[in-house]
């Protein structure tokens, strides 16, 4: 088991009442999973891949990667392990608009290493077919492109999985059947993919659907 | 961009560099207050300086002044400014039988001021080499000769050198002495032996057609002030009383220095006083604004500094970033400031003592470059200060997990 979550469990307060927006989670990824979640705004989506990413704190629960408890891990050991095995695309277009192209690419391996990383940068910006663009400004991408940014950043460390919060969110058809299409090579190339997704998005490789309701996640 | 270390740098120049009128902004309101901090403690210094130097200058202990004489002699002393006062020599040799008086020498005040026919506006001291036991010990630690006859000793603020003749009441005198920098009205003032003097007040009388001399009297007859040492054990203060009860009837006045110096030690400790207060108040203020501004902006970069943690930054690296970006802001405004002091207080020193109209020593080179340095880094560490508010709340926010976009 690559990833796993037992009773993960996470709330908020909201004028003075306490509710869930993520209650007893038990979710699995093996290494060669592709694992779509769908569910409607405000189920929680969005809280559980924090948790995973280890941006939040649970209340209560674990979620074991490669055997290791994140909730036991302080912000230093969570931050590496952002940097490192897991690759995080957060919802919305989440590149750094101070920073170019390239340079969006590379910061997440700055950010922990000493190394050069260039060269492996500009090879990502040409899997996800945008090396023409590496010295633009993020301000000047289509949605689509500056998903793409993204991907190639999420896998700038070599990720074991890759978590990515509504990708296709607010892209056209075409562009989300391109962006979907890049998921399933990374995918192919053995990295496990969790991805959040509507449900007329699921894509045929899929290797689970979970569908979330109110904090509550179920397998489909 | 390579390394740990790198990133913190890069990614708070990049941010600088992106909100680019906020980053003016702070740059100038650090700059202003380092200005005023340094400015203000230059000035203090300055003033104090001043005190100190009329401390050192007043070599007598009383001067006897022409009643009607006011407190100009205080303008001469402290500013250099115009003084025509004179007493008979009569009078003079009546005052000098008091009892308790060791030694005196008499001083001829000439002021070029009002006189069409001199080339520059200074006041003329004329002192007696013979008897003299305040000039004279100026000239020595100036390395000055005693000026002869015919000849000028100026002071520091007046701009001829030593070779040069200044023309006063159409005589060409030369000067063959500059003396060092007092910060008090000698500064302004020229020197000449007493033989010089009244040729000078004689000439004056010829050019003026209207005399400033008593009735009667001739530049032979006048002096406009003497100075005074008093007998060991005598107090100056009972010295002082004998000749303004025993000449009650004369226009005659004895002025104590140390009244002189009091009464300008005292304005001077009050004027520092105002000033530390300001100044604090000042650097209080800059962090406090400064404190506001970088809140807001940790607000409105919640998204940002998300989206960095979700890639590997910890809330340390984010800490490091805020925290550097408000040292090179507030770095590079305390740098302007300095810079803006250097161009303004140095070149600028001798109208800031003429405007002061009180005595006014800038700090030398050594102390002033202490005084840019620490000033400036006491307003560079504004920022990195201001900026802990918004590190210790990146460390204790949860939200900034929430990046959501908007
Ligand atoms: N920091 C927070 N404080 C309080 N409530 C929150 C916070 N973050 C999210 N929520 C709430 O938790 C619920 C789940 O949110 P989210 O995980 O973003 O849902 P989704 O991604 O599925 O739309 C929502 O009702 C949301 O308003
Ligand atoms: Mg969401």
């Amino acid at each position: 088991m690559l990833l796993e979550t037992i009773d993960l469990t996470k709330s908020y307060e909201r004028r003075g009442e306490r509710f869930y927006a993520a209650y007893n989670v038990a979710l699995s990824v093996e290494s060669d999973d592709f694992v779509c979640i769908t569910g409607q705004s405000g189920s929680g989506k969005s809280t559980l891949l924090n948790l995973l990413a280890g941006l939040l704190h649970a209340d209560s629960g674990s979620i074991l990667l490669d055997g290791e408890d994140l909730c036991k891990l302080n912000d230093a050991g969570l931050a590496a392990l952002r940097g490192s095995k897991i690759g995080y695309i957060p919802q919305g277009n989440s590149l750094l608009q101070n920073f170019s192209v390239l340079d969006n690419v590379c910061l997440p391996w700055y950010l922990t290493r000493k190394s050069n990383v260039r060269a492996q940068a500009r090879e990502l910006l040409a899997r996800v077919g945008i090396a023409h663009l590496e010295r633009e400004n993020p301000a000047s991408l289509s949605g689509g492109e500056a998903r793409r940014v993204a991907i190639a950043r999420s896998l700038i460390a070599n990720p074991s999985v890759l978590i990515a919060d509504e990708p296709t969110g607010d892209l056209d058809p075409k562009t989300t059947d391109d962006i979907i299409r890049m998921f399933s090579e990374v995918h192919a190339q053995g990295v496990a993919v969790v991805v959040v997704t509507h449900e007329r998005e699921i894509p045929s490789f899929t290797t689970k659907h979970y569908v979330m309701e109110n904090g509550h996640l179920a397998l489909q | 961009m390579s390394g740990g270390r790198i990133s913190t740098l890069k990614i708070a120049v990049g941010n600088i560099v992106h909100k680019r009128f906020r980053a003016v902004c702070i740059v100038l309101l650090i700059a202003v207050s380092t200005l005023l901090i340094t400015g203000g403690t230059m000035l203090g210094f300055g003033l104090t300086g001043g005190v100190k130097s009329i401390n050192a200058r007043l070599g007598a202990d009383a001067m006897v002044v022409p009643r009607s004489a006011g407190e100009s002699y205080e303008g001469a002393l402290l500013t250099g400014s115009p003084s025509t006062f004179y007493l008979t020599k009569g009078t003079v040799e009546r005052v000098l039988q008091t009892e308790g008086i060791a030694r005196s020498s008499p001083q001829l005040f000439i002021s070029t001021f009002d006189s069409a026919h001199c080339a520059s506006l200074v006041q003329i001291i004329g002192f007696d080499p013979k008897t003299d036991f305040v000039v004279t010990p100026w000239l020595k630690t100036a390395s000055v000769t005693e000026p002869g006859y015919g000849e000028i000793v100026i002071g520091n603020n007046v701009q001829l050198v030593v070779g040069n003749k200044m023309t006063v009441f159409l005589l060409e005198l030369e000067v063959v002495g500059k003396l060092d920098k007092t910060g008090m009205g000698f500064d302004n003032s020229v020197f000449v032996n007493m033989d010089t003097a009244k040729m000078l007040l004689t000439e004056y009388e010829k050019f003026d057609g209207a005399t400033p001399l008593p009735e009667g009297a001739t530049a032979e007859d006048v002096y406009s002030a003497v100075l005074l040492d008093v007998e060991k054990g005598v107090e100056i203060s009972s010295v002082q009383r004998k000749i303004n009860l025993g000449f009650r009837d004369d226009d005659v006045s004895c002025v104590a220095s140390q009244t002189i110096l009091e009464s300008t030690a005292k304005n001077l400790n009050l004027v520092i006083g105002v000033l530390t207060v300001l100044l604090a108040a000042i650097w209080f203020f800059a962090v406090f604004v400064l404190a506001i501004i970088f809140t807001l902006a940790l607000n409105e970069r919640q998204r940002e500094f998300g989206i960095l943690r979700a890639i590997g930054a910890t809330r340390r690296k984010l800490t490091a970033i805020v925290i550097t970006e408000a040292s090179l802001l507030c770095g590079a405004g305390a740098l302007a400031g300095v810079g803006v002091v250097c161009l303004i207080v140095f070149p600028y020193s001798t109208l800031i003592e003429r405007t002061l109209k009180t005595a006014y020593l800038p700090p030398q080179s050594l102390v002033a470059a202490a005084i840019l340095v620490l000033c400036g880094v006491g307003c560079a560490v504004t920022g990195p200060l201001a900026s802990l508010f918004s590190a210790a709340r990146i460390a204790k926010n949860e939200a900034l997990a929430n990046i959501q976009e908007g």
